[in-house]
């Protein structure tokens, strides 16, 4: 039986529900200090108190958040089961992609990757956007490559003349859920950009490029615009989120060597000086060993705030302009240590389900966070503390870092060495969504080892799309080879 | 025409998996339901869960299997199961319970499907989908979770075994045979539904009924049967030796006898167990003792566990022999006041049909009185909680999802339209006849319940979907049999000279629109 009469999708979905499962009720919802910040505004929304997330928050995840309270109840276990179910739309997502770039036994492999992917597993169970991020990405992934796979002859015309709605509408679609992405973190709103040169390098005839892009563009508008449109009122910015000012500071003094800010010459030169910028640099010359040492900049931005009497928008302006301009002074470094970080996190490192476990259990949040927030941190409970050795067996069971050394290599063969005609250069793409955000998460605010994680599906198909091309170009025997010939194949594209 | 093409595909791929959007809209709105009460309602717990829950806790931490007597293993079976898969979590028990509930609408659709038509399996479904007493019935830690899927899937089984092809039934006499694997498979799985509550042993009479009405022969008949009956008693027949060898006696039905006993001193006063001014029921009588104790206990107005573990205790008996002295309490009681009994069966089964509101109000701290009573050993005792503050503040939402129907806000209509439409199925005939099956199956398991149990309220919730069809058919059918009367007086009528195309079209059938409508009710 060949591999595509299987009811391959299903079989995947029930195994990666099979290892959620396994979990959901073992291990508790982990925690991070930054966590509040998405629970507060979802728990405002839901009792009637307005919806105002700080203004380096994405509004998506927030929402979602608040959407599962009222659907599910007001249980934080409810919104780690509600991740694992977008964490099966990723497996789901992952294995489409990885199917209409190298065929069916790319796609299986990697499915079963990231159904069983250690780090997804643990954020998945996280009260942090990387869930709901990693699924806006992939989902995006594989609209975009959709909309640009439809390609054959005459994308928005039928033979007759008459217009074809679903060309549009892909693109569309396409850029919806590039929008989601960026909701849900800012700096996916990098990847429109990406889109649109793909769809400039890979639609032929520039004028139905042109129309491709500008239906992505008015997928980005329509689900992007009327938060774009509340930021500028609110804020005076139409970005989606004012929080680029302390990623900057992190990635300057937090993440960058010591000696990267030249603190004697910040000192020498805005002591003397009184007005709002000088006190903001001389405010960060003063807190730069606690900044160091802490696991945000939040200290810092919080004195800014309260001590200079300035909004957080504006907050977040002076420390960015503070950033810009250590860099500035210091390019070549800055760009050898954004190129280091970059390499760190394509490498990546193991996240262990037992510090992650420890935080939950160890911290007191209800002393951190406020009061109203209590009742919905329960402590982890006897049954959990019982079952802690097999749900962290389960949730480490598979680091795709271990294998980086191997993984990396497959990634950048099945991007640049596919060479099947149908596929072309599109299997190009999600390595330019690894690239793309891993670089800018590296050059804008450091190596955190979360970041990496929703990139894993991208990173996935290609390295999926490698052992495709291996096996495309051995010999084997002719048995062995026609049934693999059936499964690695792309699918053919539609006929026109 | 690209375009067109790829537009009539769209419009064409609903119509082509017509069933697959059936099932899928009808998983999403019952998995929808449940959403609102699996994170949101603590477990609900019965008297009877720890007799459950205890064996399984007790096979997973390496203790051993001993369901006792008086249960039977299907059900502690698949809480050591979710406790091995899912973590020593009670909500883990429930929330599978909820899935294999969404299972259930899915599958009252396709018995819908295969025996009236899609629509009445649509309609039927999402009654199924949306009952609130199905709702709170699968949020207890008790057999319904299990049993109401498992039922489901055996009768499906059982209609698909002997369900005729289109072919066979355009041809004169019984050709072609039932289909003997899927008759092995649905004895199987009856044998399993008893296993999982011994109510369900009657319905091996299902079998033989379900080759009749598919218009089998007698020899089918009989083959069909035992191909069925085989499949039960693979899987009845070991857990009976093994009830042998452990407790001497080979019976699957231990619980009958302290049912009976709640069926005849508990829920109906009007039997006498003891009357010292009677001979055959005074001091002098066999078992006087015995008597007394039933008699004082049901003054004091105890339930039927409370009374057989009075009796246990006082008389010092071990679980087989308090089996067998409640049957036979219950029989004597029974056999002295036969027209009585029989009187009271029938209105406690009037009683069930109508099905009783179930208010969540008292399932919500039903976990938490386990807590304050200290029932539940110290073994498994962290298992239980109180409701927290945040499920208090969530429980008019749960009362919500629970309220928007229950079988009790239609009675008596509800199961009067079903009796209408299983009457209906059988004069329509065709796939329509063997919904009688589950109409069948639901008039056992009630008559069995009212019989030896009395009007337990959750021994409605497994004939839900099944009454669900049936009344939901009645209209369906009755507009079949309309239409056809009328096609077929139409037809008998001489035919005028047309005038016109038009007017011989119009005259001699039925409009579009209900000839459409009549397409899509069939």
């Amino acid at each position: 039986m060949r591999l595509r009469t299987i009811p391959v999708l299903p079989a995947l979905l029930a195994f990666a529900s099979l290892a959620r499962l396994a979990v959901a009720f073992r291990a508790p919802t982990f925690l991070e200090g930054d966590s509040q910040s998405y629970l507060l505004p979802a728990w405002d929304l839901l009792n009637g108190n307005g919806f105002n997330p700080e203004i380096r928050r994405a509004p998506l995840y927030p929402l979602f958040i608040s959407g599962v309270f009222g659907w599910l109840g007001q249980d934080l276990d409810a919104v780690s089961f509600a991740q694992h179910l977008l964490g099966l739309a990723t497996v789901a997502a992952t294995y489409l992609a990885a199917r209409r770039l190298f065929g069916t036994l790319a796609a299986v492999l990697a499915g079963l990757a990231v159904a069983i992917s250690g780090p997804l597993l643990i954020y998945e169970r996280y009260l942090m956007s990387e869930a709901v991020f990693t699924c806006a990405l992939s989902v995006s992934l594989l609209s975009l490559l959709y909309a640009l796979c439809r390609r054959e002859g005459d994308r928005f015309r039928a033979e007759d003349g008459s217009r074809s709605w679903l060309g549009a509408a892909a693109f569309a679609l396409a850029g919806a859920t590039l929008a989601l992405a960026a909701l849900t973190r800012p700096i996916a709103q990098a990847l429109v950009a990406l889109a649109l040169a793909a769809i400039l390098l890979h639609v032929p005839r520039w004028r139905r490029a042109l129309s491709s892009a500008a239906f992505l563009l008015l997928g980005v508008a329509v689900v992007m615009g009327p938060w774009s449109l509340r930021m500028l009122s609110e804020h005076g910015d139409p970005s989606t989120s004012g929080g680029l000012g302390r990623s900057l500071i992190a990635r300057s003094v937090k993440y960058a060597p010591e000696d990267f800010v030249d603190w004697k010459w910040l000192s020498e030169t805005y002591d003397d000086r009184d007005d709002v910028e000088a006190r903001a640099r001389m405010l960060l010359y003063s807190k730069r060993r606690t900044i160091r040492s802490s696991r945000s900049v939040r200290g810092y931005q919080d004195a800014v705030i309260q001590e200079l009497r300035v909004s957080p928008a504006q907050a977040d302006q002076l420390m960015r302009s503070a950033a810009l301009e250590a860099i500035g002074r210091k390019p070549l470094e800055y760009l050898r240590d954004s190129i280091v970080f970059s390499g760190q996190l394509l490498i990546g490192s193991e996240i262990s389900p037992r510090s992650e476990w420890k935080q939950r259990q160890d911290k007191s949040w209800e002393e951190q966070w406020p009061d109203q927030l209590d009742p919905l941190v329960e402590p982890v409970s006897f049954a959990q503390q019982h079952d802690r050795p097999i749900a962290e067996t389960i949730l480490g069971m598979f680091q795709p870092t271990t294998f980086s050394f191997v993984l990396l290599p497959l990634a950048t063969l099945g991007a640049f060495l596919v060479g099947t005609p149908s596929v072309g250069r599109l299997a190009l793409l999600p390595m330019g969504y690894v690239l793309l955000l891993i670089g800018l998460s590296a050059f804008l605010d450091g190596p955190a080892i979360r970041y990496r994680v929703p990139l894993e599906p991208a990173l996935a198909v290609l390295a999926a799309g490698g052992v495709a091309a291996i096996l495309r170009r051995l010999r084997l025997p002719k048995g062995v080879g026609r049934h693999l010939a059936s499964t690695v194949e792309p699918l053919p594209r539609r006929a026109s | 025409m690209r375009s067109s093409g790829m537009s009539a595909g769209v419009v064409m791929w609903p119509r082509q998996h017509a069933d697959l959007l059936g099932i899928g809209f009808l998983t999403l709105l019952a998995l929808g339901m449940r959403a609102q009460i699996v994170f949101r309602a603590p477990v609900f717990m019965a008297p009877d869960s720890l007799g459950y829950f205890l064996p399984a806790y007790d096979l997973v931490t390496g203790q051993g299997f001993d369901v006792g007597f008086r249960r039977t293993p299907v059900y502690p079976l698949f809480i050591a199961a979710c406790l091995k898969l899912f973590g020593e979590d009670l909500s883990a028990i429930v929330a599978t319970q909820h899935l294999l509930g969404a299972a259930t609408a899915a599958l009252t659709y396709l018995i819908g499907r295969v025996t009236v038509g899609r629509l009445v399996g649509l309609v039927a479904g999402a009654l199924v989908a949306l009952d609130g007493a199905l709702l709170v019935g699968e949020h207890y830690l008790m057999t319904e979770g299990v049993f109401i899927p498992l039922l489901a899937l055996t009768l499906l089984t059982l209609i698909l075994a002997v369900s005729r092809s289109r072919a066979e039934q355009g041809t004169a006499g019984n050709t072609g045979r039932p289909r003997a694997s899927l008759l092995v498979g649905a004895g199987l799985l009856m044998g399993l539904t008893a296993l999982c509550r011994p109510v369900a042993q009657p319905l091996i009479v299902l079998a033989p009924l379900a080759l009749l009405l598919g218009g089998w022969g007698w020899r089918s008949t009989i083959v069909g049967s035992v191909a069925f009956g085989a499949g039960f008693v693979a899987l009845l027949a070991p857990w009976a030796v093994y009830n042998a060898a452990s407790h001497g006696d080979a019976s699957t039905t231990g619980v009958i006898g302290q049912a009976m006993l709640a069926r005849t001193a508990y829920y109906d006063r009007g039997f006498v167990f003891y009357d010292e001014r009677q001979p055959e029921r005074g001091q002098d009588a066999p078992r006087a003792a015995a008597r007394r104790i039933v008699e004082n206990a049901k003054r004091d107005r105890l339930q039927g566990g409370a009374i057989a573990r009075r009796l246990q205790s006082e008389l010092d008996l071990s679980d087989p022999e308090l089996a067998r002295l409640n049957r036979e309490l219950a029989l004597d009681v029974i056999l002295r006041q036969p027209a009585y009994y029989l009187q009271g069966t029938a209105a406690m089964t009037w009683q069930l049909f109508q099905a009783e509101y179930d208010r969540v109000g008292y399932d919500w701290k039903t976990q938490g009185r386990r807590v304050s009573r200290d029932e539940w050993p110290d073994r498994a005792a962290h298992l239980l909680a109180n409701p927290t503050d945040a499920q208090n503040e969530e429980r008019g939402r749960v009362e919500a999802a629970t309220n928007i129907w229950q079988p009790a806000f239609w009675a008596p209509w509800l199961p009067l339209a079903s009796f209408l439409g299983l009457t209906l199925a059988f004069v329509v005939g065709g796939p329509a006849r063997l919904l009688l099956l589950p109409g069948l199956a639901t008039f056992i398991l009630l008559l069995t319940s009212a019989a030896i149990n009395g009007p337990l309220p959750r021994d409605h919730y497994p004939t839900d979907p099944y009454m669900a069809l049936a009344a939901v058919s009645a209209v369906v059918l009755a507009y079949r049999l309309i239409a056809r009367r009328r096609q077929a007086a139409s037809e008998t009528q001489p035919r005028a000279a047309p005038e016109s195309a038009d007017a011989a079209t119009s005259g001699s059938q039925p409009s579009s629109a209900t000839s459409h409508l009549g397409q899509s009710l069939g």
